[in-house]
Order: C-alpha cells, then structure tokens, then sequence
C-alpha cells in the first residue's frame, strides 16, 4: 500500500512535532512525504500524478484558526479539478483512501461541546470530509497530535509508532490488523537483524502469530456459541 | 501473568534495552503492550466461553 503525506506547514523548520514526525516515517518505504507549501502552477500535474499512484492520501497540518493553514487551500484550489473527481460516469479517486494529521497546542478533551473550542475536529474538517465524499473515496478516522510539547518520552514512543500504524496499516485500526501490522515490522527488524539476535525475533514472531491465530480461534468457538444459545 | 507471556516480555524487554536508537526501541516498547492484549485477550475470551458452557440455565 502507497500512503502519500501531502504536508502543510508554513513554518515547518522550527516544528519540533513535524520534525518528529518526519523523523518516524523516513524509513518507510511505501510512505511518500510531500511539502505543498511552496507549490507553483507548473506542479499541478505532477501533483495529479502523485494523488492518482497513492492507495491512502494523508493530509497533514496544524490547525491555524480552526482550519488548516492558507498553503493547503492554495494547493487544493488549484490541484483539484472536475476531471479529477469525475470522468464520465467514473470516479478516478474513488478507491482512495483520504486521511487527515492534525496537530494542535490545545488538549484534545476541549474539541467538544462545552470544552474551550467548542467543536469536535471531526466538525471543523467538515469541508475535507464533503471533498472525499464528492470523490467517493473513503474517509478515515482522524489522527491528532495535540500538546506535543508537553509529551512524556512514552508518550512520544506511542505517538511514533501510531503514526507509523496510521500510515501504513490497512484500515480499520483493529485489534487483529495491529496485530499483522507488528509482526510484519518484525520480520523488518528480522532481516537486519545479527545472527544473535534473529533466532530470539523469530521466537517473538511465531508467538505473536499463534496468539493471533489463538485469539481468532476462541473468538469463533464463542460466536458459535452465542449462536447457539439465540436459537 | 503466565510463564509464557513472562518469558516473552522479558525477550521483547531485552530486545528494547538493546536498542540504540529511538524508533527501534519505541517499537520493542509499543510491541509489549500489544502482546499483553493479546494474553489478556486469550485469558477473558477463555473465560467467557468457560461461563457460557457452564451457565445453568441451559442445562
């Protein structure tokens, strides 16, 4: 699966979270980092392109004034087209998967009613939101990174590897893609891994795997019998 | 905490304190918790099904 992070951040030099962030997901292979802040009209295709090729679009920004920041709009209002949503009676996005980072100064218990803010994210990219659905893609859950500053080193160990889940994860974010999802970073870490240290990662991953399968196996011997007990 | 779960905590806890860079040890860090979910999962599903084979209104 190709994941583009189409990025948006007119200061982003001297964000400690998007460097952060960056920093994550470097080594991935399939995630593609891409900065739109300084986008000309030349670009335009090239952005086509890029959008066309991903599996999973990511839009990724701080949240300046409730939206995202003017550099975003600029790219969407010129690189969005009628073609590109709709040709004949198709819809060139329509298996795409379109997914949003937003990060935030403010806690995130106040994005709601009766909180400081107000609103939930999810109401204030509404209008992101009414995009996807005019391609006819699918919408993720929202990612949000708020109050990076204050983050403990554990907090910031779970933020990088939820980061690294959200990009390249298959949706939906449940307990048995998690599951797949670290045993197949495993196997990364397998083959780089010294001979030392491969026999032990190996041990990990053949039981991370036959817990997965345990858990898949208990849980249909349960369904069986709920069934059971409705009849 | 069984005896199988203690031992590969403490494999994944060593592969983390090994680590010497930061995303590798989040990594080692973050998987730890999802192995303890799993044991917790296997133990409470185990559990359930345990109750419901043994509810006596069914019997």
């Amino acid at each position: 699966m190709k994941t583009l992070v189409i990025v948006a951040h007119p200061e982003i030099t001297s964000s400690a979270t998007q460097s952060f962030l960056r920093e994550g997901v470097k080594d991935l292979p399939d995630v593609l980092w891409h900065r739109v802040d300084e986008l000309t009209e030349d670009d335009v295709q090239n952005e086509r392109q890029l959008l066309m090729t991903a599996d999973r679009i990511v839009f990724q920004f701080p949240l300046y004034w409730y939206a995202a920041p003017a550099s975003l709009k600029h790219w969407a209002d010129l690189v969005f087209s009628q073609k590109l949503f709709k040709r004949g009676d198709q819809y060139p996005l329509q298996d795409k998967e379109v997914a949003v980072v937003v990060t935030t100064g403010k806690p995130l218990n106040q994005f709601q009613a009766g909180g400081s803010v107000g609103f939930t994210l999810d109401e204030l990219l509404s209008s992101m939101r009414a995009i996807t659905h005019e391609a006819h893609a699918t919408w993720l859950q929202t990612f949000s990174v708020t109050q990076f500053s204050y983050m403990s080193e554990d907090q910031k160990m779970t933020l990088l590897i939820n980061y690294q889940r959200y990009l390249t994860q298959p949706a939906p974010d449940n307990f048995s893609h998690r599951e797949k999802w670290y045993a197949q970073r495993l196997q990364q870490y397998l083959k780089l891994a010294p001979e030392s240290e491969s026999r032990v990662l190996e041990m990990i991953q053949t039981e991370i795997l036959a817990n997965h399968d345990k858990i898949q196996e208990l849980q249909s011997t349960l369904a069986m019998i709920k069934e059971g007990e409705e009849e | 905490m069984n005896q199988r779960e203690n031992w590969l905590l403490e494999q994944i806890s060593g592969l983390e304190k090994q680590a010497t860079d930061f995303k590798t040890r989040a990594y080692f860090h973050q998987l730890k918790d999802l192995v303890d979910e799993q044991y917790r999962r296997i133990e409470q599903t185990e559990d359930e099904i345990d109750g419901r084979a043994w509810n006596p209104s069914e019997w």
